[in-house]
Order: C-alpha cells, then structure tokens, then sequence
C-alpha cells in the first residue's frame, strides 16, 4: 500500500520567454495521500495545470519531480492506475459514444464481456446512456466533457486526476461529477482535482492547496485553512491577494 | 499488437467516414469520363491514352491521399488535445507510432484499390485490357510505395505542424520519385568529393521509381518475376521501419506545452 498517490518534490517548471523567463512553477511539494480527495486550487495562470503536466509526463520539469505511486509517470503500470480528464476535452468527432470507450478500454488492456459491461456502467454514471450511439460530433459541450470524464473511469483507476472537470459543465453536470467524486472516494479510491468552483471544492475535498504565482500559499483541510464564519472563498481570494501584493512589492 | 490494432482500428474508422477519400474518387471516375468524351484521345486507337492518364492521376491521387493522411493523424491529436487521453493510458509512444501508421495505410490502402478499380473499368469500357497478375503487381507496388510515404510523412510531422509536414513530404516524394533516379546523370556534372556526395544521396534516399509499374501494365509486358518483386518490397518494408523508427526517436521524448497546442 502506498501513502501517497501522487507526490511532488520542490518542482519547478519555468519557460523561456520572448523577453524573461516565465516562472510557471517554483519548488513546489505536496504529498497527495491514497484514498482521499484533494482539491488543487488557484486563479487562472498560477500553474495548475502545468503540474498536471508534468505529473502526466506530458511536460518537463526544469527541477525537481513527480511520482505516482512512487513510480516515474513514464512507467506503464503508473499509468494502469490512473484515469485522466483534461481541462479543455475533446473526443473523436468521427467516432459514437460507445466507440470512443471501446477504444479507450483496449488501451487500458480491458476486453470482452467485461469491457460492455464497463461501458454500460460509466454510460449510465455519465448519463449518456441514451446518446451513446452517436457521433460525438453530434454532442454538446458538456456532453463531450461527460464522454471524456467516462474514458477516464472505465478502468476503475486508483487515482483519478481531473483538470477543471466542472468547466462547461450546467448545474446538473456539476452535481454529476460531485457525486461521482464522492462516490470514488466511498470506494477508497484517490481523487486529484483543480478547480475554480470553490464551493464545489468545500463541499467534496479532504484537503486543498492553493496555488499562487507558482507557489503553494497554502495547504491542509478546507474547514481548517478558513478562519471562524469564513468561507473557503473568502480565504482563497484573501491569500491570492496577499501573494499579489506582495510580488508587486 | 492488440494496443496497436485498437490505435489502427480507430484511424481506419474515421476516415473511412470522412469524405476526402469518396471526393477523390469521384474526381478521378470525373476526370476520365471527360478524358474519354474529348474525341483527340479516343479517336484513332488512342484508348490507350485513356489508361495512361487514368493510371497517372490513380498515382499521384493515391499519393497524395497518402501524404495527407500520414501527415494528419498526429498533429490533429495534438490540435483537437485528444493527445492527453491518449499518451494517459499505458500506451507506449512507440505502440501509438506504429497503431497510427497501420491505420493510416490499410485507410490509404483501401482508397487506392477504389481508384484503381475505378480506373480499370474506364479502361474496360474503352477497350483496354490489362494483364491480370502484371495490373496486380503493380497495386501491390503502388501501396507499398504509399507505405514508404505515409510513414515519411508521420515521421516528419512528429516535429512539424500539419501544412509544414504536409508540404515537405510532398516536396520530398517529387524529390525520391523524379530526382533521385538521375542522380548518376548529374553525378557526371560533379567533380572531386562533389562526386561522392552525389553518390551517396543516391543510395541514402529512397527511390520510388523502382515501385512503378504502370508502363509496364500499360503496355502489356507482363508481370515482372518474384525474384524481383519481393526485393523491391522487402526494400518497401525497410524504408517504412527506418522512418517509422526514426518518428518514434523523434516523439519519445516530446513534450506538450499547452498553450503551443492551443494556439
């Protein structure tokens, strides 16, 4: 059993820029321990998904590393036990519903009945069993964000990782994936997820970081980090705006 | 090979419900039906000249169709961001390389053998009939040829945008198909290491002429003997590894910035 999903230690990632260099993430550490669900906050810009990335191997890190599991991300069996649902999803248009998860559940070595019985199974939890015939062409946007979140739990991974899963998404998808989350963690799995739907956060997270300019600013269970009759949002947009104020120093 | 199979299977799948190739195929029954009814060509026993420009436009659709399927499939994961769930799964770059080539050929394959067909029954209807093994052989030589180029293709791309990778390897076929072959000619020009370097451009590159049998079909020579066609596709079968070997080195290590995929 390991303690922790996913562990970052003192990453750094940083860009060359056209003038300087672009810091998108500065000595970041955090450990992401199993079975529970951890909410990866910050306002736009501030390198969450850039950490994603790197966690992902789709990045590089400039230092540091990322594990999952205590294993490299380039290891396939790391990669076995993870389910993965980008910020800005999008899906074969060519292809139906059903096609798409048929080709994700090959990939991920599923096959036969058990793998029409997956399929049936994330179709209903995505509610997409009536337009799972179609072309994904045909489908909205938070349908197709409901298809990409589907390939991402066929396999039953032990981690999900989720980049703004509620983006796009109307009321009703946002408390669809809420209730997925919780479900996931019910059944002892981890759930790594950015976010700016702070509410959402609050209501569903283990723990929290928060993520400025790079930096962690702050770190531990949501009801602990706000002070008393304060909100989590509140205490979000207060050390946002003191990390700003203080690099504008 | 299942995980490679699945990647093909879904390249096979959408463009076979895409309309390019259908489009193609109706330029080229297009094109011969209007070669047929301009009486200059079919006047006088001329049928043949029907065969050899329906052959000529088969070729170079049948290319062109090649280059464009192998220089889409990986910059469009990349543009649609399909790329992530993809390289997500505990798939190998390697696997996805290979999947993404297998597709793209037996999709390019399937669009050849239609223009072909269609060809030939342009040739039928005019009175022209090619030999059956030797009109074989030459299918046979023009996909493994298309083999060669699909994978030029993927394996330029792994670095380059779709148009930039599409317009290299259309320059680069132009280049193996009609200069390479005279290279020795110009080698003649050359004087001192020049020589050599010519020389070895000449056995460097790939030579797409020798997978050429229209003349041959066209004009009823019969087909060529085993001893020469399996040479000239095992040689197919090399190229296609070297440049799908030289396309994963190019995409193990390659990173994906989001913002230069989004742009």
């Amino acid at each position: 059993m390991h303690a922790a999903a996913v562990t970052f230690d003192q990453l750094s990632v940083r860009f060359a820029g056209r003038q300087r260099e672009v810091v998108a993430l500065d000595n970041v550490s955090l450990a992401v321990p199993c079975g529970t669900v951890f909410g990866f906050l910050g306002p736009n810009g501030a390198g969450k998904t850039t950490a994603i990335h790197v966690l992902l191997g789709f990045q590089q890190a400039s230092s540091g590393r990322a594990t999952l599991f205590d294993c490299d991300v380039r290891a396939a069996i790391a990669r076995q036990r993870i389910g993965y649902l980008p910020e800005h999803p999008d899906a074969y248009r060519f292809l139906s519903g059903r096609e798409m998860l048929l080709f994700a559940g090959k990939l991920c070595g599923l096959s036969g009945a058990i793998l029409a019985q997956r399929i049936q199974h994330v179709l209903q939890e995505v509610d997409l069993s009536d337009a799972a015939n179609r072309r994904i062409a045909t489908y909205s946007r938070g349908m197709r964000q409901r298809i990409c979140l589907a390939q991402a739990l066929l396999h039953e991974p032990d981690l999900l990782i989720l980049d703004e899963p509620t983006g796009g998404l109307d009321p009703i998808g946002r408390l669809l994936i809420r209730r997925i989350i919780t479900d996931w963690r019910q059944r002892g799995k981890t759930v790594f997820f950015s976010s700016h739907e702070l509410s959402e956060v609050e209501l569903v997270c283990d723990q929290v970081c928060i993520l400025a300019r790079g930096r962690i600013v702050a770190q531990g269970a949501p009801h602990q980090l706000a002070g008393p009759g304060e909100r989590l949002e509140q205490f979000f947009m207060r050390v946002v705006e003191a990390t700003a104020a203080q690099e504008g120093r | 090979m299942r995980t490679i199979w699945a990647v093909a299977e879904v390249v096979l799948r959408c463009w076979t419900r895409r309309k390019e190739g259908y489009i193609l195929i109706l330029i080229l029954a297009a094109v011969q039906y209007g070669v047929a009814s301009l009486n200059i060509l079919t006047a006088g026993g001329s049928a043949l000249y029907l065969y050899d420009v329906g052959l000529l436009l088969t070729w170079f659709l049948g290319w062109i169709i090649a280059i464009h399927v192998g220089a889409s499939e990986l910059p469009s994961e990349e543009s649609r961001g399909t790329i992530f769930l993809l390289l997500a799964k505990p798939l190998h770059r390697a696997q996805l390389i290979v999947g993404k080539w297998l597709g793209a050929w037996l999709a390019v394959a399937a669009c050849t053998l239609a223009l072909h067909l269609v060809t030939l029954l342009s040739a039928w209807l005019v009175g022209v009939h090619p030999l059956g093994e030797a009109w074989a052989q030459m299918c046979l030589l023009h996909l493994a040829s298309q083999g060669v180029l699909t994978a030029t293709a993927m394996a330029i791309s792994t670095r380059l945008n779709r148009d930039a990778a599409l317009s290299l390897t259309a320059t680069a076929a132009l280049a193996f198909y009609l200069i390479v072959p005279k290279i020795p000619y110009l080698s003649h020009y050359a004087t001192g290491w020049h020589t050599g370097m010519f020389e070895l451009l000449y056995y460097a590159l790939p030579h797409l002429e020798l997978f050429d049998l229209r003349r041959r079909v066209l004009h009823g020579y019969g087909p060529i003997p085993f001893t020469t066609l399996a040479p000239i596709l095992l040689y197919g079968a090399a190229w296609t590894a070297i440049l799908l070997l030289t396309a994963w080195l190019a995409y193990r290590h390659r990173h994906f910035q989001r913002d230069r995929l989004l742009e």
